[in-house]
This record gives C-alpha cells, sequence and structure tokens, in this order.
C-alpha cells in the first residue's frame, strides 16, 4: 500500500486562482476556497492522479482536523489507498475548473454557482 | 417729517461728497441702481444720521469702521465718514449732522474704537445741546418705529411672526406697532397714575400715624406699603431681566431661523455618520455569516453523491442481513442434523437413520455454510454500518437559500451605506465651512435662555402672589382706617381713590383704544390688501390680537399658508394701515420692495405708494421696476429718478435722471 501524504498543497497557478476566489467570493480561509474546489471536482466527476507541481500549503492535520474528509472520500472512493493525495488532485483540477468557469462568465458568483452545481431537486 | 437734502462723504462706497436734493413735493423718487453699486448703503446712510447705527440686511449691526470708503482710505489715507440728513418736522427745518473721524493720534484706525463720533441738530438757526438733540429726535422718529418706515423689502417677512403667539420677534414687532399707533400715550399715563395711588396711599399712612387713634394702624400701613415696594422692586427687577431675556431670545431666534438650515445638515450628517456605522456593523455580520455558510459549502455540494452513496450502502446492508438472517438458520438446521447424525436417530419422529436417508442427511450437513462465512457477514454488516454512519456525518443541507437571504442583506446594507456615504459628502461638501461648535453652542445657549426664561417667569409669579397677598393686607389696614372720623386722613383716602379710579379708566382706556384701534388697522390694512391683491376670491384680512394679519377667503376661511409674494403683500397692506392710524409721520424709504413680487403686483403697489405716505423713496434695480412702466404707473406722483453710477467697485456717485 503506498503511502499518503502528510502535507497537501496548490500549483502556483491554481494558488493564484484560489487568492483570486478567496479575495471575490468572501472564504473566511483559503482552505475553505480548497475544500470548494474538490467538491467542485467529485461533483464533475473527475478523476485523481498524480499532481505535477504542487506546492506545499497545509499540513493534512489542521486541513482536516477530525478526518471527516479522508473518512469521506474513502467512502465515496473505496478503490482510493491514499485518500490526501486524491484531495490534493481533485481540489488542483477544482480550481481548473473553477478558473475556466470565471474565463467564460465573469460575473458569475459563487452562489449562482453553487445554484447551477446543486441543481434544483436537491435544495 | 419730511426729507430735504441727504449729504453723505466717504460713506461705503460713495467717495467724496455726495449730494442728493429731494423733491419739495409730495410724492414718489426712485433711486436706481444695480446690485452692490450702493442701494442698501443708501438707506444705512439715513439710519446711521438718525440713530447713529448701520444694520445688514439680516437686521446685525455692522462695525462702523467699515463703514469708510476703501478707496478713500487706500489711496487718500482719508479714514471716517459723514451725513448730513436736511429735513422738516412741524414747520421747523432742521439739518443733522453725524461723523465718524478718527481719534487725535490715531492715523491707521482699525476698530470702532479708534472714532470719535460727533452729532449736531441745527434746528432752524440753533445748535441744539446734546440732551435736547436726543429728545427731539426720538420725539421726530423714535428709532422703535423706524423699521416702519425705513425698511428693506427682503424682511418683509418677518410680519408673518406676529402670526405666531410664541414668536418674540413679533412680541417686538407688536410694541413697535403699538409704539407708533401711538398707544403707549395712555399706558404711561395708566403707569403715572399708578405712582401717583403709591404717593397717595403713603400720604395716608402718615396722616394715620399723625393720629393718636390711627398711629398703630398707620405704622403697620406704612411698614405694609414699604414691603410691597421691596416686593415690587423686586418684581420689576426680575421682569427686566425677563424683558432682556426675551431681546436675547429674539435675537437668537434670528440667528436660529438663519442657520436653521445648517443645523438640519448638521443633524442629518450626525444621523448619516451613524446610519453608515449601523450599516457597517451589520454588514459585518452578514459577511461573517456568509462566510461560516461558504466553509461548509463543499459539503452541500456533494450532499447529493453522499447521499445517493449512502443509500447504496444501505441496500447493501439490507442484503447482507437477510444474507445473514438465513445464514444463521441454515447453520442451526445443520447443527440439529449433525446431531441427528451423531444419534443415528431423527430429531423429529425419532427413527433410526440407515441406508440412502442417512446419505442424504450428510451430504445435505456438507452443503451447509462453514462457520468462518457467519462472522464473515457479520464483519461486512459492521462496516456497512460504520461506513453509512460516517456518511450520514457528512451529509449536510445545501443552504443555498440562507446563503441567499445572507447575500440579500448584504447587497442591501451595501446600498444602504453608499447612498448615506453619498448624501454625507454632499453635506460634507455643504458644511465644510461650517463652524459646527458655534452653531451647536448658540442652540445650547437658546436653550439656556429658555430655561432661564422659565424661571424668571415662576419667579415673577410667585412675587405676584405676594405682591397679590400684601394688597389685600393693606386693603384691610386702610378700610381699618376709614373707621375713624379724621379730616387729613379722609383728605388722603379721596386723594388716593380717585387716582385708583382714574388708573382703572386708563386701563379700560388702553384696552379699548387697543381694540379700536386693530378694527382700524384691519380696516384699512384690508382696503389696501384689496388694491393690492390679484386673487379675486381674496375678501380681507383678519387681525390677530398681536397685529397679526391672515387672508380671508370670499367663503369665509382663512388662508393658514401664503406664498413669499402674498406674505409681502400683506406686509405692505400692514405697513400703509399703520400709516394711516399713527400720529407720528414720516417719509417711507423702501430698499428693493419688489424683489418677491410678480408684474402685476409690482403695479398695484407702485400705483398704491402715494397715498401710504407724503414722501416715498424706492431703492430698486431696474429689472424690478423698470423706468418706463415706474414713469407710467405713477404719472404724476414721480417726483424725480435718480441713478447710482458705477465708477470703480468701491466708487459710486448719485446722478439725477433727467
Amino acid at each position: 500500500m503506498a503511502e499518503d501524504k502528510k502535507t497537501i498543497g496548490l500549483t502556483n497557478s491554481n494558488r493564484a486562482i484560489m487568492d483570486q476566489i478567496v479575495e471575490s467570493a468572501g472564504f473566511k480561509q483559503d482552505m475553505d476556497a480548497a475544500k470548494f474546489a474538490f467538491a467542485i471536482a467529485v461533483n464533475r466527476g473527475c478523476n485523481w492522479g498524480p499532481v505535477e507541481g504542487a506546492s506545499t500549503i497545509w499540513n493534512v492535520g489542521s486541513f482536516d482536523e477530525g478526518g471527516d474528509l479522508k473518512a469521506l472520500v474513502q467512502n465515496l472512493f473505496p478503490a482510493v489507498e491514499t485518500p490526501y493525495r486524491a484531495i490534493e488532485s481533485l481540489m488542483n483540477a477544482g480550481f481548473s475548473l473553477l478558473h475556466a468557469e470565471l474565463a467564460s462568465n465573469p460575473s458569475l458568483h459563487i452562489d449562482e454557482l453553487i445554484k447551477s452545481e446543486i441543481g434544483e431537486e436537491t435544495r | 417729517m419730511f426729507f430735504k437734502s441727504i449729504s453723505l462723504t466717504n460713506f461705503g462706497p460713495y467717495k467724496g461728497e455726495q449730494r442728493i436734493e429731494f423733491p419739495s413735493d409730495a410724492g414718489v423718487s426712485i433711486i436706481y441702481g444695480e446690485n452692490r453699486r450702493g442701494k442698501t448703503t443708501l438707506l444705512n446712510a439715513i439710519r446711521y444720521a438718525l440713530f447713529g447705527k448701520v444694520i445688514t440686511r439680516g437686521d446685525r449691526l455692522i462695525a462702523l469702521h467699515q463703514i469708510g470708503n476703501w478707496e478713500a482710505a487706500a489711496e487718500e489715507a482719508k479714514y471716517g465718514f459723514k451725513v448730513v440728513l436736511a429735513f422738516e418736522h412741524a414747520g421747523a427745518n432742521y439739518e443733522l449732522t453725524r461723523e465718524h473721524r478718527p481719534r487725535a493720534g490715531v492715523t491707521r484706525p482699525e476698530t470702532d474704537l479708534d472714532y470719535q463720533q460727533d452729532c449736531f441738530l441745527r434746528k432752524d438757526t440753533v445748535v441744539l445741546g446734546p440732551d435736547q438733540r436726543d429728545v427731539e429726535l426720538s420725539r421726530i422718529m423714535p428709532e422703535t418705529v423706524s423699521r416702519f418706515f425705513l425698511f428693506d423689502g427682503e424682511l418683509l417677512q418677518q410680519y408673518e411672526e406676529l402670526l405666531r403667539d410664541e414668536s418674540e420677534m413679533g412680541r417686538n414687532i407688536k410694541v413697535a406697532i403699538e409704539r407708533i399707533l401711538g398707544v403707549p400715550v395712555l399706558t404711561n399715563g395708566r403707569a403715572d397714575l399708578s405712582e401717583l395711588f403709591k404717593d397717595a396711599q403713603n400720604r395716608e399712612a402718615k396722616a394715620a400715624q399723625k393720629n393718636q387713634k390711627t398711629q398703630s394702624l398707620g405704622n403697620q400701613h406704612e411698614a405694609l406699603l414699604g414691603q410691597r415696594d421691596s416686593l415690587q422692586s423686586e418684581t420689576n427687577r426680575l421682569k427686566g431681566e425677563l424683558e432682556s431675556l426675551r431681546a436675547s431670545k429674539a435675537s437668537r431666534e434670528e440667528e436660529l431661523r438663519k442657520s436653521e438650515r445648517t443645523k438640519s445638515l448638521l443633524d442629518e450628517r450626525a444621523k448619516l455618520q451613524s446610519v453608515i456605522a449601523t450599516a457597517e456593523s451589520r454588514l459585518r455580520e452578514k459577511e461573517e455569516k456568509r462566510s461560516e455558510l461558504l466553509a461548509i459549502a463543499w459539503k452541500g455540494l456533494l450532499n447529493r453523491r453522499i447521499r445517493a452513496m449512502r443509500e447504496s450502502l444501505e441496500i447493501d446492508l439490507r442484503i447482507s442481513r437477510e444474507d445473514y438472517q438465513r445464514a444463521v438458520l441454515a447453520a442451526d438446521l445443520a447443527e440439529r442434523l449433525r446431531k441427528a447424525l451423531d444419534e443415528d436417530r431423527c430429531g423429529s419422529c425419532g427413527q433410526e437413520l440407515i441406508g440412502q436417508a442417512r446419505q442424504r442427511l450428510i451430504n445435505t450437513v456438507s452443503e451447509a455454510l462453514p462457520e468462518g462465512e457467519l462472522a464473515s457477514l457479520e464483519t461486512r454488516m459492521q462496516q456497512l454500518d460504520s461506513k453509512i454512519v460516517s456518511l450520514k456525518q457528512s451529509e449536510s443541507p445545501s443552504n443555498v437559500e440562507l446563503m441567499q437571504e445572507v447575500q440579500d442583506a448584504i447587497d442591501e446594507r451595501k446600498i444602504e451605506k453608499a447612498t448615506a456615504e453619498d448624501r454625507l459628502a454632499e453635506i460634507k461638501d455643504q458644511t465644510k465651512d461650517i463652524d459646527e461648535t458655534l452653531v451647536r453652542k448658540m442652540y445650547s445657549e437658546y436653550e439656556k435662555i429658555l430655561v432661564d426664561m422659565g424661571i424668571l417667569q415662576e419667579g415673577i409669579r410667585k412675587q405676584d402672589d405676594a405682591l397679590r397677598e400684601i394688597n389685600e393686607r393693606i386693603r384691610k389696614v386702610e378700610a381699618e382706617m376709614a373707621k375713624f372720623d379724621d379730616v387729613d386722613l379722609e383728605n388722603a383716602r379721596i386723594r388716593k381713590e380717585l387716582y385708583d379710579r382714574l388708573r382703572s379708566l386708563f386701563s379700560v382706556a388702553v384696552d379699548a383704544y387697543r381694540d379700536r384701534l386693530r378694527d382700524r388697522v384691519e380696516r384699512d390694512a384690508t382696503a389696501l390688501f384689496l388694491k393690492l391683491t390679484s386673487e379675486p376670491e381674496d375678501k380681507g384680512l383678519t387681525i390677530n390680537q398681536n397685529y397679526g394679519l391672515t387672508i380671508l377667503h370670499k367663503d369665509g376661511s382663512t388662508t393658514p399658508v401664503r406664498s413669499a409674494g402674498a406674505e409681502h403683500i400683506v406686509a405692505i397692506s400692514l405697513m400703509g394701515a399703520l400709516q394711516r392710524n399713527a400720529p407720528l409721520r414720516g417719509p417711507i424709504v423702501m430698499d428693493s420692495p419688489f424683489g418677491r413680487l410678480d408684474r402685476e403686483h409690482t403695479r398695484k403697489v407702485v400705483e398704491t405708494l402715494p397715498s401710504m405716505a407724503d414722501q416715498v423713496m424706492l431703492l430698486v434695480y431696474e429689472a424690478e421696476l423698470e423706468p418706463e412702466r415706474a414713469r407710467e404707473e405713477l404719472r404724476g406722483n414721480l417726483r424725480k429718478e435718480y441713478s447710482i453710477v458705477r465708477r470703480s467697485a468701491r466708487h459710486s456717485t448719485i446722478e439725477t435722471i433727467s
């Protein structure tokens, strides 16, 4: 079994995107935005894989204090052996998706994005 | 009083000596001058000659050292100014000279204290002494009534204050009106009789003291009269203080009226600052709430997937549980069969197991689940259960509606804040040069005056109660003294009773005279008003106790609110009515009287002017009253026209229009 990561982070470009989103959407902490990006990637069915050029930002202990996120990943994706690697991969993928989304619709508000992501039936 | 000429030397923009000879016949003279040429200064020159004062349009005194001509001071180092006013009154010719000149040793005066004032009044060929001069001037034109002769058209709206009982300005104007109408003749008479009555009471006390029988009563009477005089003196002192406070209140009211807009701006500024602070605080709260919701928004995004996974696992768990139940039953059956095989006898029917039946049982038992399988099923169920619990914990509502609510509230607060900030910026711009402390101080001083007046009024009420009580005691002592037969005492009492009855008569006369005057003023003002108004539905004017006039509609109702123009012609009507009923007559000098009137009303006022006074002088600018129209409307009543001509910004001359 491969060893999981103790720290996770973002590529430089994704970090810039995160800073931009934290500022524009009003996230209190950057890790809130990172989890949001992770959820977007999961929601859109992205696959996880190795991340090239990610710089360390968070210790997994502080990022996922109670281990809930790790448990969720393991529940949702039983095949995942290294949940934090998957999380890192998915949140990087999520920021890329958000970047593309914002590039095509600069006036997009985060509330509208959430609405469109969850769809009417789950409200 | 009839003006004959006026001569101004270095007074305001009138550099050097300027002289106007007024026409000797009754009628209207017009002095034309554009803004800033010196119309109001000319009015002030007359006021200065008569009263030694110069006032602004806002009724404030101007420091006299500012009056001298600036060019004469700057170019020729000539300071000071002089006005000589020649007039006729009661068949005598007067020449009033008033001059301000630098004190000896002062080369460059900077304040009023650097000047000395000289004032001479020549009556025919005799120059009057200072006391006689003052008495004569106050008889010919008392300063208190000057507002009805020398007036600024822009201040005519002050007469609306007569409609407000609580207004000090209204009260002061009422006093001035009664003064011009001659009411003080009677009120002074009443006051004199009160003094004579008191004097008679003292004589009565002295007479009583001379008789042994009444000596004690006389002493008592004298002591009570002394106490009453002390009380009266204290009451008068309090009333004097109250009067002085009333004067301060009136002047404060005028200042407050002018600064009302400023005060409301400052109040609005403070209110807006509070609105902004509250909006900012609420904005912070809502943004905090929004951040909290955003921090868990990721869970909401995954909720559908988590729920689907949980539901799928719950199905697996149900199936596993069913498998497990079946496995448990199967294990139990296999156990019983094994026991039967061990005993070679059926546990149910007790028959011996032999041959084919035994073999079938051996086969069935061998097909039963191995014991480890049951444990494996149990483990799987536990795993599923644990996953389901964990997933349930991860499930979270999207909060999208709550987020929308919070966002709406944030937007609303932002709009509220931005609107308030815009308005605040406007107000800050408008109030940037205002000394807020000064305005607030003005208001707090006004409040203090009101409080002090309340205290004084209460004090006066108590003094009046005490006076009533002591007068009652005096009356009782006097009734006791009247029981004794004494000629001197009898004479003193008769004298006292005579003064008392006369005093009562004057009191009744004052009220009757006032009522009659009000009726006359109402009648004459109505007649004048109906000539001036262009509104056919106006029926007339109705007067109140303070001589305030209200427009009466033909249906009998009054007009509670009137326009600036209507206010103007009502005030002119009052002026005209006062002139007609006043024992005192004099020239009317009006500064910019038509600024608020339309052409029709201007025409009507112009046509009425000759009937208001023998001598009328108008200080106007040409757009306010076009010379051609004035000539046409006044016809034979227009006596002379003058023009104030600009020589420089600080130098004007007066020329006669031929």
